[in-house]
């Protein structure tokens, strides 16, 4: 089978510059492959990891991959830097967007999709062509006209920070995208009008790793496997069903097995 | 609704004598001559019987002394002092160098107990006892009065952990070459014109040495009494926690009312080596002069922490009630990887009082953090200033710091004054400031007058809430203290 | 003690005095010189001037003596006078001189516009070393009114400066703008010359009854030149002044503002932006001071650090027993771009009213990683992101100036090299 991530035993710390070798451990020896066109989510307690995987396979400056491996598309990911990442296809939407006092949110989008083009060989796009194509996008993500000429995530709500996230994702087109709890914090209108902005980028070459805590996402994008993640490390494999026996049971049957 | 009643009620009660910490011990002293000179410094060292050593260390402190001049730049007035006119050395006749608990004069012990201090262990341990609450601990006391230290409680059970709490004047006999090694390498002679009186004319203070590995197992504690007129006390306290050692210390002072200003120019120095953690307290209530800013103590201190160690932690707190005006700058090195310092501050200034306070945190080695938090509250006629200097070194990457400073002023004819200096040579090194002044918003007293609060007590909540982020840092005992202590300094500040 | 004091410091005005060709009968009659000499040299000990070093005026041997040079006066028009700023109405000076044939504002005899050489230790009373050392000259005095009589509200203010001589030279112009009641008034002042020369101006600027003022001030200077200004503002009631300093040129600059609110209801904005590189040392002094009730004043200062440069800003605001409601601001942010920039700050307030809101803030450091980050996950490179962070940062500032022509300049100025 085709993969497009394949992640084998990897060992990763968060930088705490208070600890006596300066490293804390979050991941200890993940495995996980995400077969072409599949939709994978990762469930899991709080402090299990989840959003430093995410970090990780973005290229986090606070996070060092102390052993094993990523391989994106064939490629060494953990030698990309986070932007050769993004070039190559990698796509994370942030659990809290940050913010950019002073840079306008159109600059920044119309920025970031022509470095992404030229390093992809596209050509990049003038000024009218991506304000048409920022505009339709942003509509068809019910955003008010203004949020582009506003500075990046500044003075946003919670939902307007994660609409954004989904509107640069669809600027992008990124052949793999990491959702990281972008269902958090969003009403139920919200939540759908997102679902649909990631569904319209499904494809048989788009593949996805949802990281959420709550099935009501999986109502509207259908997963192929849910992994739990626990203690830094994959604990169990389950298909879709596994979500709605997590939001009945909890993981308490799951970690009972989980050694450190 | 019965607790604002009963602040009320505790409120009168302290009202009535306001610093009721003002009376007088009666009792014989052996007193040195008025006047400083190389003399009067050799009587000193000859009365505790000082190796030669320690008796060239404060000359050639004295005689540095000679060449340099009062600081100029603190937000302080003050007529000139004539240190001519001072005693430099009091002590009481039968006190002659520390004995045992049963030798003190019963006079003296009556003092400390009318201050509320205990130094009979049996009296301590029985009212830990008696106290249901758990994080209560037994403190260890070293009893300072005047120039000399009268008693050091507890200190058989701190030997058995090794840990040593005696009288700087002891330490020099019994651990001379500890003294040699560290005294003055924290806090140099000629550091600052008081740093370098208080080393030519030091008469005691407390010596502290926790081992490797050592957790102290008690608060240990300092409490200074000034008592002799016309007398200036200098103490000296050296702090020393060695590899993975843990300490907490406290500090409290008071003296009598009088009218003519006296002199108090201490000088601490704590040295923290790797992985260690020194917590410092103060509570500071020296006489602070009466309403018309007649008398009160001239308080001039000089404090400063080493964290040579990596992963080493000191940590300053302070809730300066007293003087008629306060000097001091408790300061931390930074000089290990990723050691921590950090400063808590209340300053409360009343009547004619002038407190010039604040920190310096110099950051020279990589992955330092420091945390500096000051609150500053005037009322009456007093000026308060937050004075305080971080620097980032070039070597000092990564590294953090993270100051706030709040000032409230009641009434108007006070002032509140924040003065950081900020330095930083170094790019990745982050530092984030914020100061901002205030009044108690009429919205908060009317919601406590409301409820029955009388407007000084409403006003004493309030600062106690303003305070609340530092006080927490104190040990329990202290806290409760230092919260009454807050109200009492506030008595008459609402017109 | 202090004479031996005195004496030594004197010593070192005497030379530089000397050097200037001061007459011994010139120090006797001239209270700046007198001033002077009664006063220390300001070195790192003094208070004020911790964080800055006056050594080079020592140092260097300045001569009040310059040459007239008009290729390089109408090369300088040409790159400052951009089609935006041709038609407003200039004052152009030359090392220290008024150029009458280059300035389309001239001497008006209904004392708009003068212009006067005459020797004026009167003007202001800011009572320190560089305002003395600027009056113990002859030198150039304009006085601009705007009044509603007039209909003269915006003015372009071109100093040049120009090293021909064998000797650097020192100019010392002072200039007076006064506002009069319910005027808006604008003013740009461009700083711009070549090679080492030493600037050290002084201005005194009020404004009436609900005036209002505009006050840009760009230094583009030659990375060699030295700048040195003092300001005094005086505002009265329903005053708002606002005053942007952006700061590129010269080795050593220094700005003492001094801004008085004497009337109640006023108010003052007063930001700065420092680019520096390679060994510029640039120093922003101010005071404000809340006489009155009912003031408001915000300062925003941000520096913009690479190389071995080195940025201050030293900002105190003091408020008065009687100004009560008074809203008084201070921020100061420094990037710093390499590991041999340095910046020292000083933001202080001084408060003897209770019913104030105060407040001050300082945040120093590199550019936020976590931005960084963010930027580069959505395929922008590094040196491009950085870039972005770094024009953001000046971009909150200037987006604060209503004047679009203005905007466009700083934006130029900015991005020019």
């Amino acid at each position: 089978m085709n993969m497009i991530l394949e992640i084998k035993e990897l060992h990763a710390s968060v930088i705490d510059d208070t600890l006596k070798n300066g490293l804390k451990p979050i991941l200890k020896g993940v495995n996980l492959s995400i077969p072409v066109g599949e939709t994978h989510v990762i469930m899991g307690p709080n402090g299990s990891g989840k959003s430093s995987l995410s970090y990780v396979l973005s290229g986090h400056p606070s996070y060092k991959v102390t052993s094993g491996s990523v391989t994106f598309k064939n490629q060494n990911l953990l030698k990309m830097s986070p932007d050769e990442r993004a070039a190559a296809g990698l796509f994370l939407a942030f659990q809290s967007p940050v913010e950019l006092p002073g840079v306008n949110n159109a600059n920044f989008l119309r920025t970031a999709v022509n470095s992404v083009r030229k390093a992809r060989g596209e050509s990049e796009l003038d000024a009218v062509s991506f304000l048409k194509l920022a505009r339709q996008l942003a509509k068809n993500l019910s955003f008010p006209a203004d949020m582009l000429k506003r500075n990046v995530n500044v003075g946003f709500s919670g939902g307007e920070k994660k609409r954004n996230e989904v509107l640069q994702m669809s600027l992008l087109q990124p052949s793999f995208a990491i959702l990281d709890e972008t269902d958090s914090g969003l009403d139920i209108d919200a939540l759908r009008i997102v679902a649909e902005g990631v569904n319209s980028l499904q494809s048989p070459s788009f593949s996805s790793l949802i990281i959420t805590h709550h099935q009501r996402l999986l109502d509207y994008i259908k997963p192929d496997y849910i992994h739990i993640l626990a203690k830094g490390r994959i604990i169990f494999i389950g298909g879709p069903e596994l979500s709605l026996q997590l939001e009945k049971e909890g993981y308490a049957r799951f970690l009972g097995e989980v050694n450190e | 609704m019965n607790k604002p009643v009963q602040n009320q009620a505790l409120l009168k009660q302290l009202k009535i004598d306001a610093y009721k910490w003002g009376f007088e011990t009666d009792i014989e002293m052996d007193i040195l001559p008025k006047g400083l000179n190389e003399d009067i410094i050799r009587s000193i060292s000859a009365r505790k019987s000082e190796p030669n050593w320690m008796l060239e260390w404060r000359l050639k402190s004295y005689r540095l002394w000679l060449t340099m001049e009062p600081p100029q730049w603190g937000k302080v007035a003050h007529p000139e002092i004539d240190y001519q006119d001072l005693h430099y050395y009091a002590a009481p006749k039968k006190i002659k160098g520390p004995k045992s608990l049963d030798e003190v004069d019963p006079e003296l012990l009556k003092t400390y107990a009318k201050l509320g201090i205990s130094l009979r262990e049996q009296e301590i341990l029985a009212g830990v006892e008696k106290t249901e609450n758990k994080d209560v601990v037994p403190v260890a006391i070293d009893a300072v009065f005047d120039s000399v230290s009268i008693a050091t409680t507890f200190k058989v059970t701190l030997a058995k952990a090794g840990v040593v709490f005696c009288s700087i004047s002891e330490a020099i006999q019994n651990y001379p070459e500890m003294i040699q090694k560290y005294l003055g390498s924290v806090v140099p002679q000629g550091d600052n014109y008081y740093a370098a009186l208080n080393s030519a004319v030091f008469t005691d203070g407390s010596f502290v040495y926790i081992p490797k590995g050592v957790k102290c197992p008690m608060e240990l504690s300092t409490y200074f009494r000034i008592n002799a007129k016309n007398t200036g006390q200098f103490e000296r306290t050296l702090i020393i926690a060695d590899d993975r050692a843990t300490v907490s210390y406290l500090e409290g002072c008071t003296a009598p009312q009088r009218d003519e200003n006296q002199l108090h120019a201490a000088v601490v120095e704590l040295v923290a080596m790797e992985d260690t953690f020194i917590k410092y307290s103060t509570v500071q209530n020296w006489y602070p002069g009466d309403k018309d800013g007649n008398g009160g103590i001239y308080n001039f201190v000089t404090k400063r922490g080493a964290c040579r160690g990596a992963r080493s932690r000191i940590s300053w707190t302070q809730v300066e009630t007293g003087s008629a005006i306060t000097w001091k700058y408790p300061s931390c090195i930074l000089q290990g990887e990723s050691s921590i310092g950090e400063f808590y501050s209340v300053a409360v200034t009343n009547g004619h009082q002038q407190a010039d306070t604040g920190t310096k945190m110099i950051h020279i080695g990589a992955n330092t953090r420091s945390t500096i938090l000051a609150k500053t509250i005037s009322a009456g006629n007093s000026d308060s200033t937050y004075r305080g200097l971080v620097r980032m070194l070039p070597n000092a990457r990564n590294s953090r710091n993270f100051t706030e400073c709040d000032s409230l002023l009641i009434g108007n004819h006070c002032g509140a004054h924040t003065v950081p200096y900020i330095e930083s040579k170094n790019s990745t090194a982050k530092i984030e400031h914020e100061a901002t002044t205030s009044k108690i918003s009429e919205e908060q007293l009317f919601y406590c007058q409301q409820r029955g609060l009388t407007k000084e007590a409403a006003i004493g909540l309030i600062v106690n809430g303003f305070c609340k982020d530092v006080l927490k840092e104190l040990p329990m005992e202290f806290a409760v203290e230092a919260q009454q202590l807050l109200q009492i300094s506030l008595e008459g500040s609402v017109g | 003690m202090s004479n031996v004091k005195e004496h030594q410091y004197g010593n070192e005005w005497i030379e530089i005095l000397e050097n200037l060709s001061f007459s011994e009968q010139e120090r006797k009659t001239s209270n700046a010189i007198r001033f002077l000499l009664a006063n220390s040299f300001p070195t790192r000990k003094t208070e004020e001037w911790k964080y800055s070093d006056l050594k080079w005026l020592k140092k260097i041997k300045f001569t009040q003596n310059s040459v007239f040079d008009e290729i390089f006066i109408q090369k300088a028009l040409d790159t400052i006078l951009t089609d935006d700023l041709k038609n407003v109405p200039r004052i152009v000076c030359y090392n220290g001189r008024y150029l009458k044939q280059f300035s389309t504002i001239q001497e008006n005899p209904n004392f708009f516009m003068l212009v006067d050489y005459s020797k004026n230790e009167s003007f202001i009373n800011l009572k320190n070393a560089l305002v003395a050392l600027n009056k113990i000259f002859d030198n150039l005095t304009i006085t601009v009114k705007f009044s509603s009589k007039n209909d003269m509200k915006s003015i372009l203010c071109i100093n040049l400066g120009n090293a021909n001589t064998s000797r650097p030279c020192v100019f010392s112009p002072k200039y007076h703008f006064h506002i009069l009641d319910n005027v808006q008034a604008t003013i740009l002042e461009i700083n711009y010359g070549e090679g080492v020369y030493f600037s050290n101006s002084v201005y005194d600027i009020k404004l009436d009854h609900k005036a209002q003022l505009n006050y840009t001030y760009i230094n583009k200077a030659s990375k060699k030149s030295y700048y040195c200004t003092n300001t005094l503002i005086e505002l009265s009631d329903h005053t708002k002044y606002k005053q942007f300093q952006l700061i590129k040129g010269s080795l050593f600059s220094r700005y003492e503002t001094n801004i008085h609110l004497k009337g109640e209801w006023s108010q003052a904005e007063f930001d700065a932006v420092q680019i520096l590189s390679d060994h510029q040392h640039a120093d922003i002094t101010s005071q404000v001071i809340h006489d009155v009730p009912h003031c408001q004043s915000h300062q925003n200062v941000k520096n913009i650090l690479s190389d071995f440069s080195h940025g201050v800003f030293q900002g105190k605001v003091y408020v008065n027993r009687l100004a009560q409601k008074t809203n008084a601001q201070q921020q100061n942010q420094a990037l710093l771009l390499s590991d041999h920039a340095e910046i020292n700050t000083k933001p202080e307030l001084e408060i003897y009213a209770d019913d104030v809101k105060c407040s001050h803030g300082a945040a120093i450091g590199a550019l936020d990683q976590e931005q960084l980050f963010f930027l580069m996950s959505r395929g922008i490179p590094y040196e491009l992101a950085q870039k972005m962070l770094i024009n953001a940062f000046i971009n909150e500032s200037i987006e604060k100036i209503d004047d679009s022509i203005i905007q466009n300049l700083l934006h130029q100025s900015i991005m020019a090299k």
